[in-house]
């Protein structure tokens, strides 16, 4: 039986019709692209032990940098403590950054940082915040960073009530911070989560009031801003002088029962939805990225884009997937527009 | 001068009944495999299926290659089909099987696709002995399966793999000398061959003008135990079959990504050869028995990417 191993189906005859094929190809007359694509890491990978982040040894990293590099990403964007854990199989940060250079990364691009104590609006906790970058200054030394990411309020249930005195003692506390990393040319931007104490619009104003330009920078997550109800294009137009990078994901959902106030971890545990955050290019999607990325083409953006999937292994999804399915969408929507 | 295409083998997205049949599942197999920089697809009877699953699941075939094309990819390149059953070694099975292939060339035709791959003799333990004089009759079956679908414009090639009665040198040898060298091209398959214990680089330069169409992917072990033998090396199933050989020592993958620690093949020394001979056609990247198919893609897109396009 001559039966293929691909399958057996039996098949019959018919007729189709024919056609010209459209032959796609990326957006033409190409100049030197203005922008690079980073990739904020929360990647997890099939393994003998299940699913495991790519930190569990040098051949899963191995795995990751080529699948980021296979499906055209430049640049990595590491959390923190998932950076600390490969200087750890490698023995430096230069060391790992050469390990991800040999698999055709270009550069880590931004460090999103964590421990430290984030009761930023207490202000006998700023010392320690401050010795704490420093700390980090140190660890990274050897790698060029654009910035240290970071979410610049404990979470909405921890501070509120949100008054103008904490929100003039968080300013206080990343201006600081900021002086401190600047002294390393390394920028401080925050990244409000939809759930942290800085959440409306006003009191991200008032932030940004209070912060000084030239230490506190804005990274502005699409998908969290437009679960507060703001949306991130009316955002980026108001701060796009002090906006050092994005976080492109998308989302189904605007919080409109009070999410962001469930305790302990909005993100994981809030009433709307287990999954908050989708990668782009899906039917649901809320955020309008074609406008966003007009708007960054208006004020001749120039640099690191960085897509973040975040939880996408909730349900039934994986990071490769949407990984891919957002790379797509970049190559063959958003980079039509500006690229 | 060379022209070397790359193509996507879907096969691995059909495992199991619910897969690859929802029009979601389709867009995202096809928008995974463009983004990584491949431009066509390889079907076969189930996984995406012919003239008539096709319009079945998208109206028609012109809708069907709208589809493919809104998800950034060119064209089908290829089809591996059973050809609706029947023998190769039976001879009174030839002219239904070449019959079947008929519409079946046509319709791929309107999709872009330039060959039809098959298997040429069912598996090795239901072939046995397999003998000089079977592989003549299995010739003469592709023989004339080529000539009817040259008609169409397609490409009729031959694909043996480490577990089908044509597996060894001697025999995929024996197969190409017998059949009509017009219509029965070979599609090397550098795994099944490697496990096979055939050198697919060494075969290529030996039998480069026979080789119509390729699918890259690599492997770890050679079946250095007869385990082809096997009354249960493998195993009907649907949508497709079980490969059940190596499971005595535990075998759970033969088949590997491009550029795997360990990896067997030499893709870059194969790929200089088809370079020196100028080969024009479709290779076809496989993610056969990949744990995670999006990550496969991304690694075998990786591979060719930084790997062979220095070559």
């Amino acid at each position: 039986m001559a039966h293929s191993r691909r399958g057996s189906g039996k098949t019959s005859a018919g007729t189709g019709r024919a056609r010209t094929h459209t032959n796609v190809q990326p957006s033409a007359n190409r100049t030197e692209p203005k922008i690079k694509w980073s990739y904020m890491d929360h990647w997890t990978m099939r393994s003998a032990r299940g699913w495991v982040a790519p930190q569990l040894g040098p051949k899963y990293a191995d795995r990751f940098y080529k699948a980021l590099v296979g499906v055209g990403f430049q640049g990595v964007d590491p959390f923190e403590f998932r950076l600390n854990a490969l200087i750890q199989h490698f023995g430096s940060a230069r060391k790992v950054e050469q390990f991800a250079q040999d698999r055709g990364i270009e550069r880590f691009v931004n460090v999103f940082t964590c421990f430290y104590n984030d009761m930023s609006h207490v202000r006998e906790v700023h010392d320690d915040i401050v010795r704490a970058f420093e700390a980090k200054l140190k660890l990274y030394e050897g790698i060029t960073l654009d910035s240290f990411i970071v979410m610049p309020a404990a979470r909405y249930w921890q501070v509120e009530p949100v008054t103008d005195e904490k929100i003039k003692l968080m300013a206080e506390c990343w201006n600081r911070v900021g002086r401190k990393t600047r002294e390393y040319g390394v920028k401080l931007t925050c990244h409000h989560e939809f759930y942290c104490g800085l959440h409306t619009r006003e009191e991200v104003d008032k932030f940004y009031a209070w912060t000084d330009p030239d230490y506190v920078g804005l990274f502005l997550d699409t998908a969290q801003h437009l679960i507060s109800g703001i949306d991130p294009t009316d955002l980026y137009v108001k701060y796009h002088d002090r906006v050092t990078g994005f976080h492109f994901k998308d989302t189904h959902y605007i919080d409109q029962r009070g999410d962001y106030r469930t305790p302990p971890d909005p993100e994981r545990v809030a009433a709307t939805t287990p999954r908050w955050f989708w990668e782009m290019g899906t039917a649901e999607g809320l955020v309008d990225f074609p406008k966003l990325v007009k708007a960054l083409k208006n004020f001749n953006y120039s640099g690191w884009l960085t897509v973040e999937h975040d939880k996408a292994d909730v349900g039934a999804g994986n990071y490769a997937e949407s990984t891919c399915r957002a790379k797509w969408y970049i190559d063959n929507v958003l980079s039509r527009i500006y690229a | 001068m060379a022209d070397i295409r790359w193509g996507y083998a879907v096969n691995q997205w059909r495992n199991m009944e619910v897969d690859l049949v929802r029009k979601d599942q389709f867009e995202s197999a096809f928008k995974v495999v463009s983004v990584c920089g491949f431009r066509a697809i390889e079907i076969t009877d189930s996984a995406v299926g012919g003239p008539d699953m096709i319009p079945a699941f998208f109206g028609s075939a012109h809708k069907f290659m709208d589809f493919l094309n809104d998800c950034g990819l060119d064209c089908v390149c290829s089809l591996f089909s059973g050809l609706g059953g029947g023998s190769s070694t039976n001879r009174a099975d030839h002219i239904r099987i070449a019959e079947f292939a008929r519409p079946l060339a046509e319709f791929i035709a309107e999709l872009g696709a330039s060959c039809i791959v098959v298997r040429p003799m069912g598996a090795y333990p239901r072939e046995a002995p397999v003998t000089a004089e079977k592989i003549k009759v299995a010739a003469e079956c592709w023989s004339k399966v080529g000539k009817i679908t040259r008609t169409a414009g397609i490409q009729t090639v031959v694909h043996p793999d480490f577990l089908c009665g044509v597996r060894d040198q001697t025999q995929v040898e024996q197969l190409l000398e017998s059949s009509d060298p017009e219509a029965v091209g070979l599609a090397m398959d550098t795994a099944e061959f490697t496990i096979a214990g055939i050198d697919p680089a060494k075969f290529y330069a030996k039998h480069h003008s026979r080789i119509k169409h390729l699918h890259f992917k690599d492997a770890t072990t050679a079946d250095t135990l007869a385990e082809y033998k096997d009354p249960t090396a493998e195993v009907d199933y649907w949508p497709t079959p079980l490969v059940t050989a190596g499971a005595k020592r535990q075998i759970e993958r033969w088949f590997y990504e491009m550029g795997t620690p360990g990896g067997l093949v030499d893709f870059p020394a194969l790929l200089k050869l088809m370079k020196k001979h100028d080969f024009n056609g479709w290779v076809v990247v496989e993610s056969d028995q990949s744990p995670h198919l999006e990550e496969s893609v991304m690694l075998n897109g990786w591979y060719r990417k930084q790997v062979l396009s220095k070559v």
